[in-house]
């Protein structure tokens, strides 16, 4: 009869107070650009969901900042106006909306929508990320982590594969690549709806994603570390019902073994 | 000598939902016995039960005497919960029981049954039918009581309970050793399976020279690892063709009393907990007992809801129901406001409510299963994900945390008993 407090708008809540480390140390470093770049994609999401409000009665999220926040820090820069709102746009409807809002999407919107603008405009320069975004990043991770957001088997999994890249030799603690392999994995890579969702797949997420880095870092020598990690983070994403069906695979062969 | 098994690392985790002041309802110290003045028996089963009645309003009945019995099955009756007089019987013209109202007459006895000496299983389950005791098994899938010819594939004795407010059983039972005893004899003849007896992690358990096919499962004091279902989970999943019945400890004790001395214990204990108690207490009453009755002058002042169950997996109960061990008093919230109509429409389009995984939803479960694909199989209809993750092992009560968690809309509790009961129109057993 009673119930808790962890409803979808709740866990939003949560979620985007836990983004205020990350988006502060970034915004301090891009100041005016940053704060643009934030309100153009607040105004383009929560635009999208008015639209849906008033057409299909969904109705609008807290998560849709964290959506705006992704995609004003990690998509490229130099775009115009025109692109840059096709391509949140595109995120916002193609990657949650049509799916039915937050919490029913399989892909991060942010993740499709800088997907979008990176295969799109491919001459586009990817944004540098200060060296405060990786602390920032590292705060946005505890936050969510103690508030039971974030999984620890998937930060877990990519922080071994990440320190087997490091003692590897390859340059992942470089100031101008942590922040770049730490941000996407704060706002994106970790996301609760859109990670696995058993804790088998959740290792093996977290594994992937470090492993697609370090895979990256070591073999695409072109691509910038922003580059670099959105396209790890958007593989890792794309693997996520993979890994969890293989996981739930590996439960039932389990459970046939024991119970027949 | 019992078989024990502690349950391994990963079935240990669980949560402490918010408690609604157990802590005086523990101990058997403070355990008056009241017998409330009037009693209501009611049908045992959601949907059809017909039955043929044994008795007409005005007779005067012993405790334990059987008033009625299924057309079904002519063996499984209903016992009059004390010595009474009936008061009235509602039923529809189809003979379906709905309730059956007693008042109580102390002069009018206790019903002694008949105890065969030679007692294999289906000469116990027939003893248990005649008296009423059938419905203490409740048989999953489907949580319904066991009913007709079955043997269960296992039996879980439950001597532990995490839900907010409850009792302690295993406290309740402490001076029914030998009632045990014979209660657990019998069920071991009930089942070709394992009897597996779920205790509070480093209890004792008084029983004596049980035989050594109960095994002992040690179970920590989070929810939902005081409740059957995570263990049925783990230790014997349930199915069609593999019926796992559960029962309460005290329940057992019952049984052994019968075997014993022919006569159904007249009370059971029940835990009256919540914010709207001046303080929690245990009482020992009659099955059906009337709650008003039982709760005058113990509540504090304020409109209260009055709910069968704890305060995460109750319902609103005028009457102590039939194996509920537990009455949660809650302060009644005020009448709301009307919601805005645009909010109103949002909230009834977007249903089902999308649920996010937490770290508190991954422990809901005991760690037994994977918690989300369940939940998404059951939300989507998937029968047979469901059913291949474990659904057939779960009733709605272990799906409460779940609900309380997410505060899922419509409850994922009655998603599961839809699924539940489209997978028996499927197997060909509804």
């Amino acid at each position: 009869m009673i119930r808790g407090l962890w409803s979808r708008e709740t866990v939003a809540l949560v979620l985007v107070l836990a983004m205020a480390p990350l988006a502060a140390t970034w915004l301090m470093a891009m100041r005016g650009d940053g704060l643009l770049r934030l309100l153009s994609a607040l105004a383009v999401v929560y635009g999208w969901q008015l639209i849906f409000l008033m057409i299909r009665a969904q109705p609008p999220s807290l998560a849709g900042i964290v959506t705006a926040l992704a995609i004003a820090m990690l998509a490229p820069t130099g775009l115009g106006p025109v692109a840059f709102v096709l391509g949140a746009s595109f995120g916002v409807v193609i990657g949650e909306l049509v799916f039915g809002g937050w919490g029913r999407n399989i892909l991060h919107p942010a993740t499709v929508a800088v997907a979008f603008l990176g295969f799109g405009y491919p001459a586009a320069p990817w944004p540098d990320l200060a060296i405060p975004a990786a602390w920032g990043a590292l705060g946005t991770l505890v936050v969510a982590l103690a508030f039971g957001l974030y999984s620890m088997r998937l930060i877990g999994g990519a922080a071994i594969a990440l320190t087997f890249a490091a003692l590897a030799g390859l340059p992942v603690l470089d100031p101008f690549v942590a922040p770049a392999i730490l941000a996407p994995m704060a706002l994106l890579v970790c996301d609760p709806v859109t990670s696995a969702s058993t804790q088998s797949g959740r290792w093996g997420q977290g594994l992937l994603y470090g492993g697609l880095v370090a895979l990256f870092l070591g073999a695409w020598t072109s691509a910038s570390a922003l580059q670099v990690a959105l396209s790890a983070a958007l593989l890792a994403n794309l693997a996520a019902p993979l890994l969890d069906e293989l996981a739930l695979l590996a439960w039932r062969s389990r459970r046939r073994r024991h119970h027949g | 000598m019992a078989s024990e098994e502690a349950i391994g690392p990963r079935a240990q985790e669980g949560l402490r939902p918010m408690g609604t002041g157990p802590a005086g309802a523990g101990g058997s110290a403070h355990t008056e016995t009241r017998i409330t003045a009037e009693a209501s028996i009611r049908s045992p089963f959601r949907g059809d039960f017909r039955v043929e009645l044994l008795v007409a309003p005005g007779d005067v009945v012993a405790q334990g005497q059987p008033v009625l019995r299924a057309t079904k099955a002519h063996a499984f009756t209903i016992t009059a919960p004390m010595p009474a007089k009936v008061a009235s019987i509602d039923m529809d013209r189809g003979q379906r029981l709905k309730s059956m109202l007693f008042y109580h007459e102390p002069g009018a006895g206790r019903h002694v049954f008949d105890v065969p000496d030679a007692m294999d299983g289906p000469v116990i389950w027939r003893l248990l039918a005649n008296t009423g005791l059938w419905r203490a098994f409740r048989q999953r899938p489907g949580a319904s009581p066991a009913f007709g010819d079955i043997r269960p594939a296992a039996i879980l004795v439950m001597a532990h309970d995490t839900r907010p407010g409850a009792g302690r059983p295993l406290d309740w039972v402490r001076s029914r050793g030998a009632e045990i005893e014979a209660g657990l004899e019998a069920l071991t003849r009930l089942t070709d399976g394992p009897v597996l007896m779920v205790r509070p992690r480093g209890a004792e358990v008084d029983q004596r020279h049980a035989t050594g096919r109960v095994t002992l499962i040690d179970a920590p004091d989070v929810h939902p690892l005081g409740l059957a279902g995570p263990h049925v989970l783990r230790h014997a999943p349930a199915s069609f063709d593999r019926p796992v019945w559960d029962i309460h400890i005290e329940a057992v004790a019952d049984i052994g009393a019968l075997i014993r001395t022919g006569m159904i214990p007249a009370t059971k204990t029940v835990a009256l907990t919540g914010p709207g108690m001046r303080t929690p207490l245990l009482q020992r009453v009659q099955a059906g007992a009337d709650v008003r009755e039982l709760l005058l002058g113990k509540v504090v002042p304020g409109n209260h809801l009055v709910l069968g169950g704890s305060a995460i997996d109750g319902a609103p109960a005028r009457w102590v129901r039939w194996g509920s061990h537990q009455v949660t008093v809650l302060m009644a919230p005020p009448p709301e406001k009307p919601p805005h109509w645009l909010r109103a429409a949002l909230s009834r389009t977007a249903r089902p409510l999308p649920v996010i995984p937490t770290a508190g939803l991954d422990r809901a479960l005991g760690g037994v299963v994977p918690v989300m694909p369940l939940i998404r199989a059951i939300s989507a209809g998937d029968t047979e994900t469901a059913t291949a993750l474990g659904a057939l092992s779960l009733v709605e009560e272990d799906l409460a945390l779940v609900d309380y968690l997410t505060g899922a809309e419509p409850r994922i509790a009655r998603q599961l008993r839809a699924l539940i009961d489209r997978a028996a129109v499927e197997e060909g057993v509804a």
